[in-house]
C-alpha cells in the first residue's frame, strides 16, 4: 500500500515537471470540461451538440478557398475537448447556414446578429459581478459596444487578458477619440 | 481690493525687506502679487471616461517615479445596477490655491507662487522634507519624490510642457477634452468662455484657500431634471 502511495506521488510529481517544460502553458488546461455542462441535461442533447459541432468543424477546419473564409481554429478557455469545440454554445446550431446565413449568430461589432442577442449569450455564463469584478469598464460598456470588439475568444489567449497597462489606456483613447470624432461629423 | 490686516503686515515685512537686503523670492513676498498671468484649470467631470490617459502622461512627462503620481483620477463606486450602472471621476490633483496653505507653512520658501503664472510650485533644492506642507494642503495632493527626497506635486508642467510653450501633459492627452487649462486674466481665453457657459464647483472652497481648479460636476444620480 505504502509503495502505491509512493508510485503515485512520484507520478504526480513527474507530471507536474512535464507540464512545468511546456510553454506557452495550455490555457484549455486550466479549466475544466465542467463548465460547459449547463449547456445540456441529458445524454441525448449531448449526442445532438456533439453532432452539431462536427457539422461545423467538418466545413471550417480548413481554409474556404473561393469564399475567401479562413480556417477555424478554436483555442483559449472556451474549446472543450469534450465538447468538440465547442461551437455551438456560443453560435447556436447550424439550422440553414451557409444557405441563409442570419441563422448563425456572430460576434463582432458590424454584423447580422443584434448586439443585445450577441452580449446576452455571454451573460448565459458570465455573471455581471464577475464582469464588474474583472474590469469596472464592462458597466458602462455592455449595452454600447459587442463583447468581441474587445474580446478574441478562437485565440490561444484572449488579449484582454493580462493587458498591459499602457495598451489598456490606449484602446480607451482610440476608441473614443473616434466617437468623438464621428460624433463631430454628424 | 480688500486689504486684510494680515496682508498689510506681510506687505509692511516685504518692503522692510527689500528696502534692508533688497532680496526677493521668499514665500511671503511672492504670495503678494500675482503680475500677469493665472493660471488655472477646468476637469470637466461629464465629459471625464477615466481612462487614466492623463495620469501616464503626466508621469512620462514629468519623469514622477513609480509609487508616488501627482495625479489621480479618483473612480466612484458604480451608481446605478448592472447594465445601466456608471462611474463619477474626481481628479486628484494641485488645486493651485491662491492662498496655499503649503506656501504659508513652507520654512525655508521651497514652497511658493510663481508670480508669472499664479503656479504653485516647488524648489526641490531648497526643500528641506519637513513635511509641514504635506500636513497643510487639504487637498492631500503633496508627496516626498523618492528621487529627489523634496516635496513634489503637480505644477501644471511648468517647467516641461508650459516652458515649451506647449498644454500641460494631462490636457494634451485628453480623449475627451475634459480638461480645459488657460489664463484666468484672459478674457478671450478658453477656460474664461468655458466658465462663462457651464456650472462649475471647486472642492473644499469654504476653506478659502481660493482654489483655482474648477470643477463640471456630473449630477447624474443626484438630481433629476
Amino acid at each position: 500500500m505504502r509503495i502505491l502511495r509512493w508510485l503515485f506521488f512520484f507520478i504526480l510529481c513527474l507530471s507536474g515537471f512535464v507540464n512545468s517544460n511546456d510553454s506557452p502553458p495550455e490555457v484549455n488546461a486550466q479549466i475544466p470540461d465542467i463548465d460547459f455542462a449547463k449547456q445540456v441535461s441529458n445524454a441525448d442533447q449531448m449526442e445532438q451538440l456533439l453532432k452539431e459541432n462536427k457539422r461545423c468543424i467538418r466545413c471550417h477546419k480548413v481554409a474556404r478557398k473561393l469564399k475567401n473564409i479562413a480556417a477555424v481554429k478554436m483555442l483559449g478557455a472556451h474549446a472543450s475537448e469534450k465538447f468538440v469545440d465547442n461551437c455551438s454554445a456560443c453560435h447556436g446550431n447550424k439550422g440553414k447556414h451557409p444557405k441563409e446565413d442570419f441563422t448563425i449568430i456572430s460576434y463582432a461589432d458590424n454584423t447580422h446578429t443584434p448586439l443585445a442577442l450577441q452580449n446576452s449569450k455571454c451573460m448565459t455564463c458570465h455573471t455581471s459581478l464577475q464582469l464588474r469584478n474583472a474590469e469596472w469598464t464592462h458597466d458602462v460598456h455592455y449595452k454600447k459596444i459587442s463583447c468581441a470588439a474587445c474580446h478574441q475568444l478562437h485565440e490561444a489567449e484572449d488579449p484582454m487578458t493580462n493587458i498591459k497597462r499602457k495598451s489598456r489606456i490606449t484602446l480607451c483613447v482610440d476608441c473614443h477619440i473616434a466617437i468623438n470624432e464621428l460624433r463631430g461629423d454628424q | 481690493m480688500d486689504y486684510s490686516r494680515r496682508k498689510f503686515l506681510a506687505g509692511l515685512g516685504a518692503t522692510t525687506m527689500f528696502a534692508t537686503a533688497g532680496v526677493a523670492g521668499t514665500s511671503v513676498v511672492q504670495t503678494l502679487v500675482i503680475e500677469g498671468k493665472r493660471y488655472a484649470m477646468i476637469h470637466d467631470e461629464t465629459l471625464c471616461i477615466g481612462c487614466d490617459a492623463c495620469v501616464d502622461a503626466c508621469r512620462e512627462t514629468n519623469n514622477v517615479p513609480a509609487g508616488v503620481t501627482r495625479l489621480e483620477i479618483i473612480r466612484s463606486e458604480p451608481r446605478g445596477e448592472f447594465p445601466d450602472a456608471d462611474y463619477k471621476f474626481f481628479r486628484k490633483s494641485c488645486q493651485h490655491c491662491e492662498d496655499a496653505p503649503c506656501v504659508d507653512v513652507c520654512p525655508t520658501g521651497a514652497s511658493f507662487i510663481d508670480k508669472k503664472t499664479g503656479i504653485v510650485d516647488v524648489n526641490a533644492d531648497r526643500c528641506i522634507g519637513c513635511m509641514y506642507c504635506i500636513a497643510a494642503c487639504p487637498y492631500k495632493v503633496r508627496y516626498i519624490d523618492p528621487v529627489t527626497k523634496a516635496a513634489d506635486k503637480c505644477n501644471f508642467c511648468r517647467d516641461t510642457n508650459l516652458a515649451k510653450g506647449q498644454l500641460p501633459a494631462c490636457v494634451q492627452s485628453c480623449p475627451q477634452q475634459a480638461l480645459v487649462f488657460g489664463d484666468l486674466n484672459d478674457p478671450d481665453s478658453e477656460i474664461v468662455k468655458t466658465l462663462q457657459q457651464k456650472t462649475v464647483y471647486r472642492y473644499k472652497k469654504s476653506l478659502g484657500t481660493k482654489p483655482k481648479m474648477f470643477r463640471v460636476p456630473d449630477l447624474k444620480g443626484e438630481i433629476e431634471l
